[in-house]
């Protein structure tokens, strides 16, 4: 019993949602939405942050009731009691974080969902089940081990193979490629695409233009909780100009569809930051041989060195997990490093506290905003204030003063046009990119000579990248040293002088942010782990 | 563009910024504010009431005999018992603010009664200007010892402060019942286990006579205007608040938590340790069995009630110190005091309840405000940049 329920013949429509609405507390994020998947089809679901996405995701995995409409499984009119009625009727969804517990091996969380037979388990057979299964889809994984030892692309396949083994005919993908080499990646695709041969329907939900178009054979847009085009794509020059316009409804400002590399041709030269020589003579930031103890098995940070000049933005490139955030935690004070040195224009800042690195003049914007960067039950004015308030700009004595930061917070506001409805509520109700405004406000307040961010725009929808990137150059043409975790290597490329890939804890080269063929293909190597060809200068 | 001429505009934009709205206070919320916990109070009396309706007795006669007794009649009793609470209740909200669940207000309390005990045992001569500041020291002193044992086990251990504080209220019962039973024990006091009574200087003065009202009140007061002032105006304050909210966010704000940890379990000790204090010299005169009804036990409720605000504590203070003094009219209409912990323990539930709902509600309102805010605010703030 391989797939349990068969899939259903190609052309027929395995998932049409009609009218669906759903509403939570202060907006509609499905507004009548239709959407229509076929049987062998891979329908690609495209929108920008917030527009509606991971609702419709949610629906059909059964997670959200819709207030109305109605959905229809294979031509028959239906609903979903809950998760596990959507997976007795063929619904597997793939969330971009996985679901599987990681104590337990593939096998056992496949039995986990399992509700026939119901008392006697037969891990064996499922082991081998899930071996064939992965053989005949290109989904390899050792249905043995624990989860918690995968990779991440494997613990993914195992998600995947799970939903197949529980007899999803209708397979929804969250951001599937959001943190997987170039290489799984393409493992992935092949895995797709076979799937869909024989008659599956998949649902690919991404914001890389990229993939979408060389993926799927439709897409359909949404925006602001409506879905607003279904397009055939047929490869066609001009394609995903018009998808991004759809997603962003609006001509959005060319700085922006530069920043998402949707142009196609990126003016290399746009890097002429004139920077002041004389700054540039001394060193910034300095990391020799730093070691960090790693939250997880690969993210231990091994034997780290480099520099970062003022008026230089270096990005820190590799795929989630390789020891990126425990190196920046380090050089922010948050971590304690093992072994090595970090000195800032010369002074030794190694193990200092969190105070006084940011004192030497260290700014870090963490990559958990809401749990790190920002204490989200608070208010604006006490989350403006959380990394400042000892400073004699808003404190005498021991009293804070309360005016000054008040006028601080409304520089702030109109300075980086932060939308607020209520600055006196909890910060958690800012949206992503009025928060990270927020914080990179908080941050550069303090004219830092090293400013570090990780994934600067994660969460955040076109027109708020931009401006973030923007606050970002300027603050690196200002001459302060910027330090990015970037995931994205689009990102890297756009706003970096110079790229640093991690793997496994250490850093594997340092190359220019050049768009070449060979470039690209070289950083994919490094981030997978590989060393360059020798050719390499 | 030269970096000049960017610090230039830089310097532009500056002068064009759009001043803070001041704090709004949105009606509904602030009515929800207080309305909340006065429900709460109220459904718990309905829910005492039909208690009391089902074990037969007249419900609306004993609940209108107690209000009666406790806030008109009998009023200075219940101011009497309001003094340790709110001490306490003061007490443990610092902790709280920070999320420090300190449930040893009730231990702390008695460190600040052997102190004091011992200080106005041990010298019996001292004129009252001497040993009553002596006293207050001393008070303070010993809840802050009571309150330090959790406060450091958590900082440096991170041992679950519930447990080990709430485990140290029984230790300093029994500490003072060894000393009672032991070496306090009152030779002329025909073998009952209680400590020889205490100077007359060694006496809280009493404040208005023919009641037992004394200078505790007082210290209550400055307590609540100190606690106010550390948590709403100072850095230390700030500090606290945002432990409480997120400890991650702390480490990252440069605070040092485990020196606050301790700090915040000594204030907190402290305090309760005042309450203790001013109870065994200002109304006992002597160190005796059961001084405390469970005020340190009370004051958490009491301090939740009054939702941590120093004022609201006051207030919540007394409406509750009603409720402990009405144990004696309870016996006199024929129901037992037990009555009072079971009211006690409904209205806890209730104002656990209601603050759940209440936060809620918040949510939403706020959800709402930031909503229309988002719709109305962001274009007009174009970026002069870019």
């Amino acid at each position: 019993m391989l797939s349990k329920s068969e899939a259903p013949a190609l052309g027929t429509t395995a998932v049409r949602l009609k009218n669906i609405t759903k509403r939570f507390p202060g907006i509609v994020a499905n507004d009548r939405v239709n959407f229509e998947v076929k049987a062998g089809e891979i329908h690609a679901l495209l929108g920008e942050n917030g527009a509606g996405k991971s609702t419709l995701l949610n629906i059909l995995a059964g997670l959200y009731r819709p207030e109305e409409g109605e959905i229809f499984l294979r031509e028959e009119k239906t609903t979903l009691r809950g998760p596990a009625d959507a997976i007795k009727k063929g619904v597997g969804v793939v969330y971009q974080h996985f679901k599987l517990v990681p104590n337990q091996t593939v096998a056992e969380n496949v039995a986990l969902g399992m509700r026939q037979p119901r008392f006697l388990l037969n891990l064996k057979k499922i082991e081998n089940d899930l071996t064939e299964l992965g053989q005949n889809y290109n989904l390899a994984v050792r249905p043995a081990t624990r989860v918690g030892t995968l990779s991440v692309g494997e613990q993914q396949r195992a998600e995947i193979l799970r939903a197949l083994y529980l007899g999803a005919t209708i397979l929804a993908l969250d951001e599937p490629t959001a943190n997987l080499t170039p290489k799984e990646t393409e493992g992935l695709f092949t895995a797709i695409r076979r799937l869909a041969e024989q008659g599956y329907a998949i649902i690919f939900v991404s914001h890389k233009l990229e993939e979408v178009v060389s993926l799927a054979s439709r897409a359909t847009i949404l925006r602001g909780g409506k879905a607003v085009a279904t397009l055939d794509l047929k490869g066609l020059p001009g394609e995903k100009e018009q998808i991004a316009r759809l997603m962003i409804g609006r001509e959005a400002d060319s700085q922006s569809e530069l920043e998402l590399g949707m142009l196609d041709e990126v003016p290399l030269e746009k890097k002429a930051a004139p920077i002041p020589e004389v700054v540039s003579a001394q060193l910034t930031l300095q990391v020799r041989g730093l070691h960090v103890k790693g939250e997880v098995l690969n993210s231990t940070v091994k034997d780290v060195s480099f520099e970062v000049h003022p008026g230089e933005m270096v990005g820190l490139v590799g795929v989630a997990g390789n020891g990126q955030r425990e190196l920046a935690e380090a050089l922010a004070g948050l971590r304690r490093a093992e072994r090595g040195d970090v000195t800032l224009n010369g002074a030794d800042l190694t193990n200092r506290s969190a105070r006084q690195v940011h004192r030497a003049g260290v700014a870090f914007v963490p990559e958990d905003r809401l749990g790190v960067g920002s204490a989200a039950g608070l208010n604006l004015e006490d989350n403006f204030l959380l990394r400042d308030y000892w400073r004699p700009e808003y404190s005498a004595g021991p009293f804070l003063r309360r005016k000054a930061v008040r006028e601080g917070l409304g520089a702030a506001i109109g300075q980086y046009s932060i939308a607020v409805g209520d600055a006196y509520a909890p910060a958690r109700l800012l949206s992503g990119g009025n928060l990270q405004k927020l914080l990179l406000a908080r941050e550069l307040n303090s004219q830092p000579k090293l400013l570090i961010v990780a994934n600067p725009t994660r969460g955040l929808d076109i027109n708020a990248s931009a401006y973030v990137h923007n606050k970002l150059r300027q603050a690196r043409d200002q001459g302060a040293a910027v330090l990015l975790i970037l995931e994205d290597l689009d990102e890297a490329f756009l706003l970096c002088d110079q790229l640093l890939v991690m793997y496994e804890g250490r850093i594997m080269g340092k190359l220019p942010p050049v768009r070449s063929a060979a470039n690209l293909e070289n950083i994919g190597l490094l981030m997978a782990g590989s060393s360059l060809a020798a050719t390499h200068s | 563009m030269s970096l000049r001429q960017r610090a230039v505009k830089e310097l532009e934009i500056q002068k064009t910024l759009v001043a803070l709205p001041p704090r709004q206070i949105y009606p509904s919320t602030a009515a929800l504010a207080v309305a909340t916990p006065v429900l709460s109070v109220l459904v718990a009396l309905v829910i005492a009431a039909i208690i009391l309706f089902l074990s037969g007795k007249d419900a609306f006669f004993i609940l209108t005999e107690i209000v009666h007794t406790s806030f008109i009649q009998n009023f200075s009793e219940t101011v009497v018992k309001a003094i340790p609470l709110t001490l306490a209740a003061l007490g443990v909200s610092l902790a709280f603010r920070a999320r420090l669940w300190n449930i040893g207000a009730e231990g702390q309390f008695y460190g600040g009664v052997l102190v004091a005990t011992a200080l106005a045992l041990g010298f019996p001569g001292l004129p009252a200007p001497v040993i009553i500041p002596l006293m207050v020291a001393g008070g303070l002193l010993g809840g802050a010892i009571w309150g330090l044992l959790p406060g450091l086990l958590r900082a440096w251990l991170d041992v679950n402060e519930i447990i080990s504080s709430l485990m140290l209220n029984y230790v300093a019962l029994l500490l003072t019942d060894y000393f009672i039973f032991g070496p306090w024990r009152d030779p002329k006091g025909f073998n009952f286990p209680v400590t020889a009574t205490f100077s007359d200087a060694a006496r809280l003065p009493v404040l208005v006579t023919n009641t037992r009202i004394h200078l505790g009140l007082v210290f209550a007061i400055i307590a609540a205007a100190l606690v106010w002032l550390l948590v709403s105006r100072t850095k230390w304050g700030f500090e606290l608040k945002v432990m409480g909210d997120n400890l991650k966010a702390a480490r990252y704000a440069g605070i040092n938590i485990t020196r606050n940890i301790v700090i915040a379990f000594l204030l907190s000790g402290a305090l309760a340790g005042l309450a203790g204090m001013s109870e065994v010299t200002g109304i006992a005169g002597r160190l005796q069995q059961n001084l405390s009804p469970g005020y340190g036990y009370t004051a958490i409720i009491i301090a939740w009630l009054a939702r941590l605000n120093p004022w609201a504590i006051i207030l919540v203070a007394v409406l509750f110190g009603g409720l402990v003094s009405s144990g004696f009219t309870m016996q006199r209409v024929g129901v037992s005091s037990g009555l009072v912990t079971l009211l006690q323990g409904i209205v806890l539930f209730c104002v656990l309840g209601g603050e759940s709902l209440y936060r809620r509600l918040l949510y939403q309102a706020a959800l709402r405000r930031s909503n229309q805010g988002s719709n109305q605010g962001p274009d007009q703030l174009k970026d002069k940049e870019s």
